[in-house]
């Protein structure tokens, strides 16, 4: 399964190869990332359909948001699945992010175990 | 009725006959009360008009012959060309006491006079011719009695044949200026010494006169010269030069050396005296009041027209007179209407125009009881420019000791106000000190409550930071969590890699350990250096400088801004850019008051551009915010460019002053750019401002780059 990781922090990118070492030496999971809303546009576009299966994208990004990156996103490829993570966990933000389309809304520090199970009930799913 | 008309006749005759039997006995006495004995006035002449050539002889027929007296002879008597001939006759005889006293002939009247004594031609006065032209006045008055040949104790028949015409001069004037003693009169030996003497006196006494008068008309003409602006002087040489030409004409017309010359001098002198009359009430009122009013002004015309009128149509002594009851009328009105604030100088004109009313009264008496005046009555003339001459100089004194008190005032004033102004120098003295204490005070005060107005703006844009600071903190410290949590579970992989002997995967753990070590450092780093700046931020400034990277000042709070921003109003939008020039020299600065002025500006610009975010009708408007850096020369430059609405042109001007702000109450303190303002100059650069409102704002920060 592949899947992207949107933030604009790019130590984020050490981070996730790391927590998910298992799953990617195991072949199970892929990672890309994007350090911008626009970059993973262009990075989802490159194949049709994408190959990617899940983007993780946090709101809080100069240029364009998260939150339209997720509007983006559901209007090209309504199939994928997003989930938004912030660091501010907020009514407003959360009601948006699920009015969108999102599946889950996470708030900074990311919950890694909670992340892990979603990956791994998607990955039961495919 | 033949009857009465006999007795008619007879008396007449009898009459006739009793007047020329009627012989006029002169004694001493007669003659002694004035030395002359006026003839024109006595009893016993008698009359008969016309001319004949025997008119003179002692045996004629006397019935044409009326009685009557010379001083009976009026205007009426002449006929329609305004001559009057005719003959007069009178039979004298001296007293005895005669024989040892000379007796004389005098006339001083301007008739043409034959005198005849017993038949025979004595003297002619004037000439008597019968035609026009060989008809003269006589005129020569100052001409000495003429001795009368007369036996005392006889009897002496005189006739005298006397013209007098009009053609020339009005009969009127002749008549009214001769009195009774003029026509002819019979003058003794003391008379006739004292005409010679008076003669003599009267010419020196006109002289003194008309000098006196000259000189005085002259130095007050000069006076007039020097003070053109004294109405008065002028008035009195007006007054004084009309008085001069009068007494000059009348003195010249007393020299009759030709009849033409004295008409016209006599004219001249009738003038001047009206003229002289008419600006003698000016004088005086001016004198008085300071002052001519416009009626005065008219009774003098009046009065110099009355002259004209009179020397040109009525010849009379009644408009003299009028003339001169008006003049002393209104001056009489002067000096008694003013009597009660007369002072000083006025009163030497009173003084003269009583001595003057009482010299004329003098006049007038003599003339109305036939008194000869003596010579010396030729001063009369003085007393008036006199006066004016004593009140020129009073005045001038006056004057003097006027410009003397007020001098004295000035210098009295000047004195107090040297003393007020020394008074006064101490009061503001005191006053300035007292001022001085309060304003230091309240510079304190000032100063004090502008640190507290400093500090609450730096807490102001603080608070607004609290939130991008919190996300700024978190974002490193999670990374710090994250971190360490994953390199435990590395750590527990590394373990089990190294119990089942896989040396190679374990050092592949271990790389990534170090690398994790190294993330975590410097997110610590980077959440303290957040901290470090927070509380730079709000500590007062130290003014210390030290080497600044504005790279990385202009990055960290372009970031607080930006997420502070963001983490305030969820609705912000905005994109932001970096534009850092990797080769800026760090410069040297107080890197906390440069970062309160990029965050102020940053946050300024995120401000215009969510501003205009909400207004904005334009399709596709994308907020952003650009921060760049330069190097340039002797300087590096920080441009903050937003693309909002631009700064209006009406506030360009005042963007930089204290407590201007745009903001709505409450939300900012108005004082974030003036204090960004202070603190760029305290580094020795500028602030540029380029705004449009169609493009946005760029501020622009130069900053010196100095010598470590």
């Amino acid at each position: 399964m592949k899947m992207l990781v949107v933030d604009d922090e790019k130590d984020v990118e050490i981070l996730f190869l790391q927590k998910f070492r298992k799953e990617i030496k195991s072949g199970l999971l892929e990672l890309v990332f994007a350090f911008s809303g626009q970059e993973a546009l262009d990075l989802l576009s490159r194949s049709n359909p994408p190959e990617v299966v899940y983007v993780f994208s946090d709101i809080n990004m100069p240029g364009m948001t998260g939150l339209e990156l997720l509007d983006n996103i559901k209007m090209k490829y309504p199939m994928l699945t997003v989930s938004m993570i912030s660091a501010y966990g907020d009514k407003e933000n959360y009601e948006k992010a699920i009015d969108s389309g999102a599946k889950e809304f996470y708030t900074k520090p990311i919950d890694f175990t909670s992340l892990k199970t979603e990956i791994s009930t998607l990955l039961q799913n495919t | 009725m033949r009857q009465s008309l006999l007795i008619v006749f007879s008396l007449l005759y009898a009459g006739v006959l009793h007047a020329q039997e009627n012989t006029l006995i002169v004694t001493p006495e007669m003659i002694n009360a004035r030395d002359e004995l006026a003839l024109a006035d006595v009893d016993g002449w008698i009359f008969r008009e016309g001319n004949g050539a025997d008119w003179a002889d002692a045996d004629i027929d006397l019935s044409n012959w009326n009685e009557f007296k010379p001083s009976e002879l009026s205007v009426k008597n002449a006929d329609e060309n305004g001559k009057i001939e005719g003959w007069f006759r009178l039979k004298i005889r001296l007293d005895e006491a005669f024989a040892a006293r000379p007796i004389f002939w005098y006339k001083t009247s301007f008739e043409a006079v034959d005198l005849y004594v017993d038949g025979e031609l004595v003297h002619m006065y004037g000439k008597t011719k019968a035609d026009v032209n060989g008809y003269k006045p006589y005129l020569n008055f100052k001409a000495l009695p003429i001795p009368a040949d007369l036996e005392p104790a006889k009897e002496h028949l005189i006739a005298i044949h006397f013209v007098e015409s009009t053609y020339l001069f009005p009969a009127r004037l002749k008549s009214e200026l001769s009195g009774p003693w003029t026509f002819l009169s019979m003058t003794g030996q003391d008379h006739y010494s004292r005409l010679q003497v008076n003669e003599r006196e009267t010419l020196i006494f006109k002289a003194i006169v008309f000098s006196l008068c000259f000189v005085l008309s002259l130095f007050f003409w000069i006076l007039v010269w020097h003070n053109p602006k004294e109405r008065t002087l002028l008035l009195i040489a007006v007054f004084s030069s009309f008085f001069t030409i009068a007494i000059l004409a009348g003195n010249l017309a007393g020299e009759q050396a030709s009849f033409y010359n004295w008409w016209f001098y006599f004219a001249f002198f009738i003038f001047f005296i009206f003229a002289a009359m008419g600006i003698l009430p000016l004088v005086i009122s001016q004198i008085f009041t300071r002052n001519v009013s416009k009626k005065l002004k008219w009774i003098f015309f009046g009065q110099v027209m009355f002259g004209i009128l009179n020397i040109s149509i009525i010849w009379g002594k009644e408009p003299l007179l009028i003339s001169a009851i008006v003049c002393f009328s209104i001056c009489s009105y002067f000096i008694y209407a003013y009597w009660k604030s007369l002072r000083g100088a006025q009163w030497a004109i009173v003084g003269g125009i009583v001595l003057m009313l009482i010299l004329l009264i003098l006049t007038l008496l003599s003339l109305i009881f036939g008194i000869r005046l003596p010579a010396v009555s030729q001063l009369f003339g003085l007393p008036l420019p006199l006066s004016m001459l004593i009140y020129v100089s009073i005045r001038f004194k006056e004057m003097l000791t006027e410009v003397q008190i007020n001098a004295d005032k000035v210098i009295m004033i000047a004195e107090e106000k040297r003393v007020l102004l020394e008074a006064q120098k101490d009061t503001l003295e005191d006053q300035v000190k007292t001022r001085t204490r309060e304003l230091s005070l309240s510079l304190e005060n000032l100063k004090a409550t502008q640190a507290q107005l400093i500090q609450s703006e730096k807490m102001a844009s603080l608070g607004e930071l609290t939130a991008g600071i919190a996300h700024e903190i978190q974002n490193p410290l999670n990374f710090v969590n994250n971190f360490s949590e994953v390199s435990k579970e590395l750590l527990v992989e590394m373990k089990e890699e190294l119990s089942t002997g896989s040396k190679e995967e374990a050092e592949a753990i271990a790389d990534d350990l170090i690398q994790n070590l190294d993330k975590i450092n410097h997110h610590g780093k980077r959440a303290a250096s957040i901290v470090k700046g927070m509380l730079q931020h709000s500590r007062s400034s130290s003014g210390h400088k030290e080497l600044t990277d504005i790279n990385s000042l202009a990055d960290e709070y372009l970031r607080l801004s930006y997420h502070g921003l963001r983490a305030k109003d969820k609705s912000f939008q905005a994109d932001f850019k970096m534009d850092l020039d990797p080769h800026l020299p760090g410069i040297n600065a107080n890197s906390q008051d440069i970062g309160r002025v990029l965050l102020n500006l940053i946050n300024n610009a995120f401000y215009a551009v969510s501003s205009k975010a909400l207004s904005t009708k334009e399709s596709g408007y994308k907020p952003e915010v650009i921060v760049t850096t330069s190097k340039h020369s002797n300087s590096v430059a920080v441009s903050i460019k937003d693309n909002g609405d631009g700064i209006p042109a009406e506030i360009k001007d005042k963007i930089f002053q204290p407590f201007f702000t745009t903001k709505p109450p409450g939300e900012g303190t108005g004082l974030g750019l003036s204090l960004s303002f202070e603190i760029i100059k305290a580094h020795g650069g500028e602030i540029l401002l380029d705004t449009n409102e169609a493009l946005g704002t760029t501020i622009t920060l130069s900053l010196p780059i100095n010598e470590m």
